[in-house]
C-alpha cells in the first residue's frame, strides 16, 4: 500500500457516489484515482488546493483510493483562486498519467503556499512557477546566457527570443527584442519593474505554448476578468 | 446474454445514460417497459420526443423553458429586484420547492473550471450584466457550491458587479440543519465558526 500526501488538480463525477481524481503526489507523480463513495455522507469532501493524506495499491493505470484524509485546508480566495486554477491547468497540460517529473510537487506546493499569503503578488508567483515548471520538464530557459554562443547576457544589449534557440543578441533595439538588464532581472526572479513583468509574461508564454501546445490555457481568460467585464459591458454601456 | 435481442440491448444501453442507472437496473427497466407496460413505454418515448422538440433554454435566465422566455421570467410578481444565481436547473427546482425565494434566477449550467475547458463564455456569463440591468436587480444572491470552482465563480460575479451599485450576497455556509456535529468535516466546522451568528438573549 502506498501512503502519500496529494493535491487534487481535477475531479469529475464518475457515478452518483464516486469521483475520478487527477492528482499530484508527494513524489511528483501525476496519478489518476477513483474515489469510491466520495459523495456519501461522512466522506472527506475533495477540493482543489487542499492537502490530503491518501493511500492506494500502486499499479500502472487508474488506482482506487483506500483511504483519504484532509491534512491542510486551502485558504485561497479572490484573484489567487484564478492564479491557482491556472497553475492546475498548466500542470495537467505538462504531465501525463503516471509520469513522475522531479520537483513539480515542491514547485506546486510552493506556488499554492505563496498564493495563500494575503499580500501575494500573483504575477510574481506565476512567473516563478512557470520558470521552475519548464525547468522540471527539461525545458529550462537560460535568462542569463545566449544559448548558441554561451555568452553572458549583457545588460546594455538587446536580445531576441526563440523558444528553441533561446536568446540571441540583436543588432538594435527592435520592437520584439528584450533589453539585457530585463532578462538578467528575470533570471534572478526580480520582478519589481513593470517592464520586467511584461517581458517575463511574454517570454514564458511563448515557451509554454511551444513546449505544451498552442491551445490557449482557459484560465488565462479568468486572469483578465476585468478585461472580460469591459468587453461584455462595453457592448451595452451606451444606452 | 442470448435472451436479449439487439433491439432490447439498444434500450438497455440507452437507459444507462441516466445518473445512478447501471446495467442491472437498465435491464429491469427495459423488460418492465416492453413486457405489459407498452402504453407507458409509448408515453415515455413521446414525452421525451416532444420535450426535445419544444423545451429550450430561457433567453433571460437560461433555465429550461417551454417558451422563449420562461414562466418565472414573465411573472411580474417575481420582479422584486432579487436575482438568485444557481449552477444547475436542478438547484433552481430545489430552491423553488422550498417556496422561500420570490425573485428571479440566473442559471449558469456549470461553474468556472478552466481545467475542464469551462471559462466565462461557456457559462453564458456574457448575458449576466444585461440580465441584471434589464431586470432592475438590486440584490444578486449567489447560491453556488462552496468548492474552489464555486468560490471562483462567485468571485468572478463579484468582479462583474463591481461599482454597479447592486448588492451581492451569498447563501450561509455551515452545519446542516438536523446534522450532527461529529459527522461534519473540519472545513465546514471552521467556516461555521467564522460565520457564526449572534443569538437574541
Ligand atoms: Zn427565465
Amino acid at each position: 500500500m502506498l501512503h502519500e500526501t496529494c493535491y487534487v488538480l481535477r475531479r469529475r463525477a464518475y457515478s452518483e457516489t464516486s469521483l475520478l481524481l487527477e492528482m499530484l503526489t508527494s513524489e511528483s507523480r501525476y496519478v489518476h484515482a477513483m474515489y469510491r463513495g466520495a459523495k456519501r455522507n461522512g466522506s472527506t469532501p475533495i477540493d482543489l488546493f487542499s492537502e490530503y493524506a491518501m493511500s492506494w495499491r500502486p499499479r500502472d493505470g487508474l488506482v482506487t483510493l483506500r483511504s483519504c484524509e484532509l491534512k491542510h485546508v486551502s485558504t485561497l480566495g479572490g484573484n489567487a483562486l484564478y492564479a491557482g486554477l491556472y497553475v492546475n491547468e498548466l500542470v495537467r497540460r505538462g504531465m501525463r498519467e503516471n509520469q513522475v517529473v522531479d520537483d513539480v510537487q515542491p514547485a506546486y506546493q510552493s506556488a499554492v503556499t505563496s498564493l495563500e499569503q494575503a499580500e501575494a503578488d500573483l504575477d510574481v508567483v506565476l512567473r516563478s512557477f512557470e520558470k521552475r515548471f519548464l525547468k522540471a520538464l527539461g525545458f529550462e530557459l537560460e535568462f542569463h546566457r545566449e544559448q548558441a554562443t554561451g555568452d553572458v547576457i549583457s545588460s546594455n544589449s538587446n536580445y531576441l527570443f526563440d523558444p528553441i534557440l533561446g536568446f540571441t543578441k540583436s543588432a538594435d533595439a527592435e520592437e520584439t527584442s528584450y533589453p539585457g538588464h530585463v532578462l538578467l532581472n528575470i533570471s534572478v526572479n526580480r520582478f519589481e519593474q513593470p517592464e520586467t513583468r511584461q517581458a517575463a509574461k511574454l517570454i514564458l508564454r511563448d515557451a509554454l505554448y511551444h513546449h505544451l501546445g498552442e491551445r490557449a490555457l482557459k484560465a488565462r481568460s479568468l486572469l483578465s476578468a476585468k478585461q472580460y467585464r469591459e468587453e461584455v459591458s462595453g457592448a451595452t454601456a451606451h444606452d | 446474454m442470448a435472451a436479449l435481442t439487439p433491439r432490447i440491448e439498444q434500450v438497455i444501453h440507452a437507459l444507462q445514460c441516466l445518473p445512478g442507472v447501471g446495467r442491472k437496473t437498465a435491464t429491469r427497466m427495459t423488460l418492465f417497459l416492453l413486457q405489459g407496460h407498452r402504453e407507458d413505454a409509448e408515453h415515455l418515448a413521446s414525452s421525451i420526443n416532444e420535450a426535445l422538440a419544444t423545451v429550450t433554454s430561457c433567453a433571460k435566465c437560461h433555465n429550461l423553458s417551454d417558451a422563449e422566455v420562461c414562466d418565472i421570467c414573465t411573472d411580474e410578481r417575481r420582479a422584486n429586484g432579487q436575482l438568485c444565481v444557481v449552477e444547475t436547473a436542478a438547484d433552481l427546482v430545489a430552491i423553488e420547492e422550498t417556496g422561500t425565494f420570490e425573485g428571479r434566477y440566473f442559471v449558469l449550467h456549470g461553474l468556472l473550471s478552466p481545467i475542464d475547458g469551462i471559462g466565462p463564455d461557456e457559462l453564458s456569463l456574457g448575458t449576466f450584466l444585461p440580465c441584471v440591468r434589464d431586470g432592475a436587480i438590486r440584490e444578486v444572491i449567489v447560491a453556488l457550491s462552496t468548492t474552489v470552482e464555486g468560490e471562483a465563480t462567485t468571485h468572478f460575479i463579484s468582479e462583474l458587479l463591481e461599482n454597479s451599485g447592486v448588492a451581492l450576497t451569498q447563501l450561509a455556509h455551515g452545519i446542516p440543519v438536523g446534522g450532527e456535529l461529529g459527522y461534519v468535516n473540519s472545513r465546514t466546522i471552521t467556516q461555521a465558526f467564522e460565520r457564526r451568528v449572534k443569538l437574541d438573549s
